[in-house]
């Protein structure tokens, strides 16, 4: 084997590429192919592309046909009037079903309380939680001992808390109408009622995810290098204005986090809604996933409900492409 | 990091700042009691209600402790329904599921990690990127899958659509990518296997990160609703979350002393393992919530 060809079996220098066009070489083709097999040879004799293939190829496969594929077939479906039984019966309509959704009625409530649920979890939960991370923060010494009460609904199944709250809601058994009924305020029917019947299954959600998003801002609250309140305690700032000038803006990236992860979440709500309520009464806590579920399972309208599935998606994807804008926004400061 | 660990986990609690005064600190554990009775307060009022009669339990007004201390509602629930059932459907399903997903992210998490090849970056991109995908979105076509291979009412088919985990895979190869390349390497050296590599370097230097995936994966399994609810609709394949619901819909009018009972029997074997492993669960949300 010639220099050349050596060089070309390890891998050509960056500095200095093969000259193919002025070799000598009259079978050019013929070397090619060989320093490639040759290199083909090298990485086949290589113990970690066999484990590695071995590895990756059943994942793969996982991927392609329980995400990818999935994905594909919703987006097809949404396009049809689907038959389900015999899916070649099935006729192509176009655009119709994402234009029903501009005139559906039970969308529009089901996307109206979807943003409603959204906002409200996080006007709830967020403030919550940021002040109980920044109390458990001061609590140095009894932290562990609350946060294992404050991270247990955290962990509870959501199926079991929804019927612990249904009890609560129990418009004459209930925990909250004698609460409020010793504080001489009207019994209000919760669950039972369209005007509160959303708000109801907000509450419990709120009080279930406090734990979880305490953690995550008592962990951004202890990345905060000491030093920062040690120059602003040197600079005599009250508690308040170090709080809202030093830990506030420090903060902030936990925060998106923290406001993504949750609506996210809260934009896929489907659980409590459907043990709790099961989007009633009326129509009145109707949420998108729920409505896709009806749609597709019970009513077997699966072209419309994948097309519903579609708007979870891209709403998904707005969250997260903002998210990305203001993360790199934050990066350059 | 190491310093958030340390504020979150019991080995060592870090002080950071003195005591102010004595009113500030009485108040502040004052507010964080009255806080953990409010958070912990329904898991309390959930088992004892679950001890109470099905008169008592709807008693207005609301007795705190059972007069006579029962444990009828258990009975019910595993001799009139088929809870016992139930509970092993969700284990054996939890179980495979865990297995699987440490497995496979373990392994997916070394090769993403430690190997270098055409496309790795991009590949680990688009895995994390499939967790933007709602389910919502795929549920009606897996649905539609597993009815063309038959597996609706099967362990199969509750369990290998979540055999594979993108967070999974995320968590351990993060972990991995801190494990030294110089032993690996060393090991290769001495002429070892990638398997043997794997197995006797990789996992015994990462057991945290496998035991905060596994606790995950199984609590995520095990109070999963919406997949059970979908591929299961026999009553023999319910999972604990299905039964749960199913009591709801059983009689006119819900007995809640009987759903209090379904829950307990639900949220106890995970509350168990919190209370043995709570810096687990927590550490689970730090290390993902912030890189």
């Amino acid at each position: 084997m010639s220099n050349r060809d050596v060089q070309r079996v390890i891998g050509s220098r960056r500095d200095e590429p093969p000259r193919l066009e002025k070799s000598p070489h009259p079978y050019r083709g013929a070397v090619e192919t060989r320093s490639l097999r040759a290199r083909m040879r090298k990485v086949l004799r290589h113990p970690q592309f066999w484990f590695g293939l071995a590895v990756l190829t059943p994942i793969l496969a996982w991927y392609l046909i329980l995400a990818a594929w999935p994905i594909f077939r919703a987006f097809q479906i949404s396009f049809f009037q689907w038959n389900v039984l015999n899916p070649s019966a099935s006729t192509y309509v176009g655009l119709e079903n994402y234009v029903r959704l501009t005139t559906d009625e039970v969308f529009q409530i089901a996307l109206d309380n979807s943003v409603i649920y959204v906002i409200l979890l996080a006007a709830g939960v967020l403030p919550i939680s940021l002040f109980l991370a920044v109390l458990l923060e001061r609590a140095a010494r009894g932290r562990q001992f609350y946060l294992f009460f404050i991270f247990a609904p955290v962990i509870m199944s959501v199926v079991a808390v929804s019927l612990i709250f249904t009890w609560f809601y129990d418009p004459t058994a209930g925990l909250f109408n004698y609460i409020l009924h010793s504080l001489h305020v009207p019994q209000q029917s919760f669950l039972l009622s369209e005007q509160e019947s959303l708000y109801s299954v907000i509450a419990m959600n709120i009080w279930q995810a406090v734990g979880f998003y305490t953690v995550i801002f008592l962990a951004g609250l202890l990345e905060i290098p000491t030093l920062y309140y040690d120059a602003a305690k040197v600079d005599g700032a009250s508690s308040w204005s170090t709080f809202r000038h030093v830990t506030l803006p420090l903060l902030s990236n936990t925060m998106l986090f923290a406001i993504v992860i949750l609506s996210i979440g809260a934009f896929q709500v489907f659980t409590p809604i459907q043990v709790m309520t099961g989007g009633g009464p009326g129509h009145s806590s109707y949420v998108l996933s729920l409505l896709v579920y009806v749609e597709g399972l019970t009513n077997y309208n699966f072209g419309f409900a994948s097309a519903v599935a579609f708007v979870i998606f891209a709403a998904v994807l707005v969250i997260t492409v903002i998210q990305l804008r203001l993360l790199r926004k934050s990066w350059e400061y | 990091m190491e310093r958030v660990e340390a504020g979150l986990t019991p080995t060592r609690s870090a002080s950071r700042r003195p005591a102010i005064s004595t009113v500030a600190d009485v108040a502040l554990h004052l507010t964080l009691l009255v806080v953990s009775i409010v958070t912990f307060g329904p898991f309390v009022w959930m088992i004892l209600g679950s001890l109470k009669t099905s008169g008592e339990i709807v008693q207005i007004p609301p007795t705190f402790l059972p007069h006579s201390p029962n444990l009828d509602s258990f009975g019910t629930i595993f001799t009139q329904l088929a809870f016992a059932r139930y509970f092993i459907n969700s284990l054996i399903t939890c179980t495979c599921a865990t297995a699987s997903v440490l497995l496979t992210s373990s392994l997916t998490g070394y090769v993403l990690a430690k190997y270098r090849f055409f496309g790795r970056d991009q590949l680990f991109l688009v895995i994390l990127g499939t967790l933007m995908i709602p389910f919502s979105v795929v549920m009606l076509p897996l649905f539609l899958l597993m009815k063309d291979v038959s597996w609706i009412n099967t362990y199969q088919g509750l369990i290998v659509p979540g055999a594979v985990s993108s967070f999974g895979i995320f968590l351990m190869r993060q972990f991995i990518d801190s494990v030294p390349t110089e032993l690996i390497e060393a090991a290769r050296i001495d002429g070892a296997g990638e398997a043997w590599i794997y197995a006797r370097v990789v996992v015994p230097l990462s057991t945290s990160a496998f035991a905060t995936l596994a606790i995950f994966i199984f609590m995520w399994n095990w109070d999963s609703f919406l997949w059970p609810l979908i591929v299961v609709n026999s009553p023999e394949m319910r999972t604990l979350t299905l039964g749960l619901v199913s009591l709801s819909t059983l009689e006119r009018g819900m007995n809640y002393a009987v759903s209090m009972a379904g829950s307990t029997i639900t949220v106890l074997p995970i509350v168990l393992v919190y209370a043995a492993a709570q810096r687990h669960f927590i550490r689970g949300i730090t290390v993902t919530g912030m890189k």
